[in-house]
Formats: structure tokens, C-alpha cells, sequence
């Protein structure tokens, strides 16, 4: 089992079933993900996009379950809720946009370390 | 104030329909035949034809050649006949013809005995008037018409009366009791002394009347004829008493052989429908007893199977499993049999795929037939409709019967399953290469609790395998049939009435019940699954179970719809949320295409949403079951494993 600050692997290991390799996949799957979806929620919520929001949350839900981080998941799950909204309250939603960013980025940084 | 008393239809009487009377009179004195004939034309009351007649003979051919006469006037002393002798001629040849005798003067007892003998009345000759004769005429018919009427019922009712006179030792009996005792009323007569003698049948009579406890009472009685035939009777008797306290003694005897047969037909009637009722719920309530807790031996040695044991610990399991597992079968059986005889089996009639199901049973029994080294036909034919009407789980024992049975029996060669399809009907043909089935043996295999036994093995079973299926075919409307050779094998032949559904209507829905678990369930399998990482996960998952098992990987509607239209795939794993459309709408497509490689491919749904077992949305538009994610691996091989086409072809 392999802990670190932001990411907790306990869910890949058991997707990976032990195999190295596909943890690497996995690793590297993640940090592409998280790589390629960087801003798009913000650019969804303020363009008021909120089907496709909606979409995007469920699909990071998917994304976010590997990483293992509680309040990363959760910050996504709350972005879901205000997407079903209509975008739910604007000041609430930026502090959950901020803290969806800013994990992700710490999580990338980690899998960087891991990968390198 | 008193009513009037309201008049009621009055009867014409019989010689009042007559427009002429029509009369034979035998006398051979002429002159007063003449006499005779004039006092009948002065007739106030009717008009009459009369034909004289001289002599008994002529008579007689009078009588032979005149069926329409109303009265014969007999004069008792005839050139050929005399007294008595010449009335009973007459009633002898003609017992319904109406008599009147016409006696001489110094011979009245003579016309009272006639009158006794069965003449309707008498009258002295010289000493009555035209009046006289017309109402003794009349009175003579009626009354005539009315024993005539009173015989007939007798007859139809099987009851004759009679009459006892003690005091003036006499006895009367009818015809009809007569017939009744299959005695001849004119050859066999009983007079009251045949009656006093033990011997004689009817003496009962008199040990009846004498014994009345109360003025009447009837009594059953058993009497053997002649023949020696037995019949049974009803007598009944009654005290009537004259004005001198004299006792006469009246009755009737009234065959009710027929009745009793009624009776104790019905009564064994009865006895049987309760006998079978007591014996099918005692049958129903021990083997439910029974299966109660079999089915925790089932349980208990399944869980037990999963513990850890050594390798002797497992025989030993393996072998209650086993047992158990026959146990209940045979519990089940009996328990179906219960539910046909007792016509409480209630079919349905849903939409299912015939050649799915026959391939399932098909790919449950394989193991058994490879393991004999037998080979395993299948022949369908094409034009077999895609869906049809009937009670699928029902075929499938009957075809899991047939097909098990030969299979069982065969011990090289091999067996084989054809599926053809008639006009109103289709049948299911299962023939083997076995020993065959002895010509007198072909009814009785049919018959509960019958077993063939093979020359090599000895058999399980109850022996209630084909009295059940034919039971099952016959209430499905259908017919089994069998044809078979000794030394050549077997065929046995279901017909069954083929009822089509509206392929429109309903969507296919790939029916698959049976898995058995082979090495690799698959050969392709589609996943449609967007996201990256599940992509990678499923892949991994699937490959450390089954290396050579190929997955091809849609990551999108368009591309779905690409490989389901180029290749085939044995199973299809459909996430949910898709970028472009969804599951439930791709799949709904997919089976609206008849035309479609993969239209009959088995389709899972892959979500997080607990709650789609709860909601049938997933089965509507085509799906056969569901994997949750986050996926459990177990759960995902046995579900493969089990809704895969290529373990059910």
C-alpha cells in the first residue's frame, strides 16, 4: 500500500489486481486526465454550460476515484450537484472550482514525482 | 260465501275421438248376430261398423287382418272353442284387444270368471238394450286405454303391482311383474298356492304380509332369475282392511337393478376421486416437508464447500452435494407429478427465443455427453420465428428430459436434436444411437414410476421423467411420440402448437438461463466504456482471467455502432453515459436491427447506479443484466460467463 500526501492508490492497487504494469498505465492514465481536463469546469461553469458540466463531473467522478483524494472527489461531487442546479451559488462555486484546481495540481505533481 | 268450484278441462272420452266405432263380433248363431248388429246401428251414441265373425278362427283372421277394431263381442261357445278357452285364445293372440263376452243367461258366472280372465266386461245375451250396449261398449275402451296406459308405465317404470287375498286365496299379479321376475305372465302364472310353497320365490310374499309392522313397508330384496342373472328389487306391501276386517294385502315390486349400479358406480366414483385427493395431498405435503430441509443440505454443503478442507474432506462434500442435489430432483418430480395430476399446474404464455432455449439446454447437457464420448447434433432450421409464444421454462425440462434421457441410455455414438417448423405447429426431434426401447415397453415408459434399465448401468431416478413430460406436452396442447429399433436407437418426436409473436412489438431480449463455466467464455468481446481508465482497468481485469480472451474497446457511440455492424461479438459490456448518446438508447437501436450480426448479442449495462436493479429500463431496451462499478471482478466473470453466446450455442 502506497500513501502519499495527496494521492491514496488503495483503489488503483485493487483495479490493478497487483499487476505493475497496469499500475503504470493506470499512473500515467491519471496524470493525463487530470492534465487534459485542467480549467474546463471553470470554463463550463461560467459559460453556464451546465449539461455539459454536468457530463464533465461525472466522467472526473470516474477520473477522481483513482486518485484516492476525499476532498478532490468530494469537490467534484458538490460541482455536480450545483451543475444539476443550474450552477447553485456563484461565491460557493468559485470556492469549489479553486479547490477542485488546486488539488488537481497537487496530484499531478505527485504522479510527476512517481513517474519520473 | 263458498267459491264456485272452477272447472277444470274435461277429457273427451276415447270412443267420443272416434268417428265410428269399429266391432268384430264372434257368435256363429246368425240370426242373432243379426240381432247383435241392429242393436249396434240403433247405437245413440256412436256409429258402428260391424264385422261379423262365425267361428274362433275366423275371427282370429279378422283379428290378424283388422288392427284397427275398438271391440270384439265374443260369444264364449263357438263351434271350435269353448268357454274360458275361447276368450284366452283370443287375449293370448291378441292380449290388447278390448273384449266384451257375451254369455247366455244361465251362464253369468261364466262372464264374471271371463271378466277375471281379462275381459273388459260381460253381457248376457237376450237381456240388454242398445243403450246397455252402447255405454258397456264405451266403458270397455276407456277402460281398456287405461289398463293399456297403467301397463305401459308399468313397463317404462319396471314396476309391477299385485294383489293378495288370504281369506279367499287369491292372488293377482301384473305383466310387469312378471317380466320382472323373467317368468311369462300367460305360461307362468302364480296362483296363491304356488305362493304357500318355501320353495317358490314369491313366497316372500306372504312372509312380508304377515309380518307388516306397520300398514305398509317396503323392503329391498336381491332375487336370481332363472338365467341366474341377479336383480334387485323393491317390494312394497299394504294392509288394507275390507268392511268385514278381512285383510287384503296390496303392493307393488319395482326393479332397481339399474338404480343400484347407478349408485354403486357413484358411490366407487367418489371413493376414487377421494382416494386420489388424499393420496395427492399427502404426496404434496411430505415432499414439501421433504424439500424444506433438503434444501438447507443444499445450502449448508454449498457453504461448506467454500470453506478450507483437505482434499478427502472435499470427496466427502462433493459426494453430499451431489446426492443432495439428485434428492431434491427426485422431490421435485414427485411434486410435479402431484401438480399435473392434480391439474392445479398452471402454464404461462410469454414471448421467448426457441433457438436459445433449445441451445441452452443444449449447452447444459454437453458436459454429460462428452464426458460418454458421444457427439452432441444440433439441427435447427432456419425459417424458426424468432420469438414465440409458450411456457418457456416447461419446454426446457421437457427438452432437458428427452435430450437427458437419451444421452443417459446411449453409451456410443451419438444423439441429436432437430427443430423444425410446420404450419400451425413445430417439432422438436431427439434421436440417439442407443439400444433401443423393446416394443412392448414403448406405452410403459410412459406410465409413472417405469424405468428402463441399461444392460451396463444402473439408473437414477424416480422413473417420472417422461410421465412428465408427457403430462407437460399434453397440457401445452401438444403430442410425444416415439419411434425406435432395437439395437438401431431411438426418436422421440414433440409437436408442439406454434404460436407466433409480433416481432414488432416486443424487443429481443437474448434469453440465456444456462451456464455452464468453460474455459473461456468468450472469443470477442465489445466493451463500450469512454472513459480511459476503466478502459484499462476492464482490459486488465478481463486478461489475468481469460489471456485469450479478445476485447475490442468502443470509446464511443459512432464507434459502438462501427464494430457491432463489422464484427462479431460473443458479449457486450454498454457503460451507461456515453459522450455522444447512452447505453439504453444504442442498445434499443441495436436490437431494432434485425439485420444486425450482434442483434442477438447479449448486452450488460455497466454503471455506479445501484438503484438499475430496481428499475426494469435496463431489460426494455434489450439489456440482459448489469455490472456495478466500481466493478467486483467476480461478479464480472460469472456474469460473463453466464450471459455469453458462445457458452450457449
Amino acid at each position: 500500500m502506497i500513501k502519499h500526501k495527496s494521492l491514496d492508490l488503495r483503489y488503483m492497487e485493487t483495479m490493478a489486481a497487483g499487476d505493475q504494469e497496469t499500475m503504470n498505465a493506470l499512473l500515467t492514465s491519471l496524470r493525463q486526465e487530470l492534465s487534459n481536463n485542467r480549467g474546463v469546469a471553470r470554463r463550463l461553469y461560467q459559460n453556464a454550460q451546465w449539461s455539459e458540466l454536468e457530463r464533465f463531473c461525472h466522467h472526473f467522478k470516474s477520473t477522481l476515484s483513482f486518485s484516492g483524494n476525499t476532498q478532490l472527489i468530494n469537490a467534484n461531487l458538490q460541482l455536480w450537484d450545483m451543475a444539476k442546479n443550474s450552477g447553485g451559488n456563484t461565491a460557493m462555486a468559485d470556492t469549489v472550482l479553486r479547490e477542485l484546481e488546486q488539488r488537481c495540481q497537487a496530484v499531478v505533481r505527485e504522479l510527476n514525482q512517481m513517474l519520473k | 260465501m263458498r267459491k264456485a268450484p272452477v272447472q277444470g278441462p274435461v277429457r273427451s272420452t276415447l270412443a267420443a275421438q272416434r268417428s265410428v266405432v269399429r266391432v268384430l263380433l264372434i257368435e256363429d248363431d246368425s240370426s242373432y248376430a243379426d240381432l247383435v248388429k241392429i242393436l249396434l246401428s240403433a247405437n245413440p251414441e256412436q256409429e258402428c261398423e260391424v264385422t261379423v265373425a262365425s267361428t274362433l278362427a275366423e275371427g282370429l283372421r279378422s283379428l290378424e287382418q283388422r288392427l284397427d277394431l275398438d271391440a270384439v263381442l265374443l260369444d264364449l261357445s263357438l263351434p271350435d272353442s269353448t268357454g274360458l278357452d275361447t276368450l284366452l285364445a283370443v287375449l293370448g293372440a291378441f292380449p290388447t284387444i278390448n273384449v266384451i263376452v257375451l254369455t247366455g243367461s244361465d251362464d253369468q258366472e261364466q262372464g264374471i270368471l271371463a271378466v277375471g280372465a281379462g275381459a273388459q266386461d260381460y253381457l248376457v245375451k237376450g237381456e240388454f238394450e242398445p243403450n246397455q250396449l252402447a255405454r258397456v261398449l264405451r266403458f270397455s275402451m276407456e277402460r281398456k286405454q287405461i289398463l293399456m296406459r297403467l301397463e305401459e308405465a308399468q313397463r317404462i317404470a319396471k314396476i309391477g303391482n299385485w294383489e293378495l287375498r288370504p281369506e279367499e286365496s287369491y292372488f293377482f299379479a301384473s305383466p310387469q311383474l312378471y317380466e320382472t321376475l323373467g317368468l311369462d305372465a300367460a305360461r307362468d302364472q302364480i296362483s296363491y298356492g304356488d305362493l304357500l310353497e318355501e320353495e317358490h320365490p314369491l313366497h316372500i310374499l306372504l312372509q312380508h304380509t304377515q309380518n307388516l309392522e306397520d300398514d305398509e313397508e317396503g323392503d329391498s330384496l336381491e332375487f336370481v332369475l332363472n338365467d341366474g342373472s341377479k336383480r334387485h328389487l323393491l317390494l312394497t306391501s299394504k294392509r288394507l282392511e275390507q268392511k268385514d276386517g278381512v285383510p287384503v294385502y296390496i303392493g307393488t315390486l319395482q326393479d332397481t337393478t339399474l338404480q343400484r349400479k347407478a349408485e354403486e358406480l357413484q358411490r366407487a366414483q367418489e371413493l376414487a376421486e377421494e382416494t386420489a385427493r388424499v393420496r395427492e395431498q399427502v404426496i404434496a405435503t411430505v415432499s414439501h416437508e421433504l424439500r424444506t430441509p433438503m434444501n438447507a443440505i443444499v445450502g449448508m454443503s454449498h457453504l461448506l464447500a467454500e470453506t478450507q478442507m483437505d482434499e478427502e474432506q472435499g470427496q466427502y462434500v462433493t459426494a453430499v452435494q451431489e446426492a443432495s442435489q439428485l434428492l431434491l430432483g427426485i422431490i421435485n418430480d414427485i411434486l410435479l407429478t402431484s401438480s399435473l395430476q392434480n391439474d392445479a399446474l398452471q402454464l404461462e404464455e410469454a414471448p421467448f427465443d426457441l433457438t436459445l432455449t433449445v441451445r441452452g439446454i443444449i449447452a447444459m447437457l454437453r458436459p454429460k455427453a462428452e464426458a460418454k464420448g458421444l457427439q452432441l447434433l444440433l439441427d435447427i432450421q432456419p425459417s424458426i420465428p424468432g420469438r414465440i409464444l409458450g411456457d418457456k421454462q416447461r419446454i426446457s425440462q421437457v427438452l432437458y428430459n428427452v435430450i437427458g434421457n437419451a444421452i443417459k441410455f446411449t453409451d456410443e455414438g451419438e444423439v441429436g436434436i432437430q427443430v423444425t417448423v410446420l404450419e400451425e405447429t413445430y417439432s422438436l426431434k431427439v434421436w440417439d444411437t442407443g439400444p433401443g426401447i423393446p416394443p412392448e415397453k414403448q406405452q410403459e415408459i410412459f406410465q409413472p414410476f417405469s424405468r428402463l434399465e441399461s444392460s451396463a448401468t444402473k439408473q437414477e431416478g424416480t422413473g417420472l421423467g417422461l410421465n412428465i413430460t408427457q403430462a407437460l406436452v399434453q397440457r401445452m396442447g401438444g403430442e410425444i411420440g416415439l419411434a425406435s429399433t432395437l439395437g438401431q436407437g431411438s426418436e422421440f418426436e414433440i409437436v408442439l402448437p406454434l404460436k407466433i409473436v409480433d416481432q414488432s412489438q416486443v424487443p429481443i431480449v437474448p434469453e440465456v438461463d444456462y451456464s455452464p463455466v468453460s474455459e473461456v467464455p468468450a472469443d470477442r468481446i465489445l466493451l463500450v466504456e469512454d472513459h480511459k481508465m476503466n478502459q484499462i482497468v476492464l482490459k486488465q481485469t478481463l486478461a489475468k482471467k481469460w489471456p485469450d480472451l479478445q476485447v475490442r474497446i468502443a470509446s464511443n457511440g459512432a464507434e459502438a455502432k462501427q464494430l457491432l455492424s463489422q464484427e462479431d461479438f460473443d458479449v457486450v459490456l454498454m457503460d451507461i453515459q456515453l459522450p455522444d448518446t447512452d447505453g439504453f438508447t444504442l442498445t434499443q437501436e441495436l436490437r431494432s436491427q434485425p439485420d444486425n450480426r450482434n442483434v442477438n448479442t447479449p448486452v450488460l449495462a455497466m454503471t455506479a447506479q445501484a438503484q438499475v436493479a430496481n428499475d426494469d429500463r435496463y431489460l426494455e431496451v434489450g439489456m440482459v443484466d448489469f455490472v456495478l462499478k466500481p466493478f467486483n471482478p467476480e461478479e464480472l466473470y460469472q456474469k460473463l460467463t453466464q450471459h455469453s453466446l458462445k457458452n450457449n450455442t
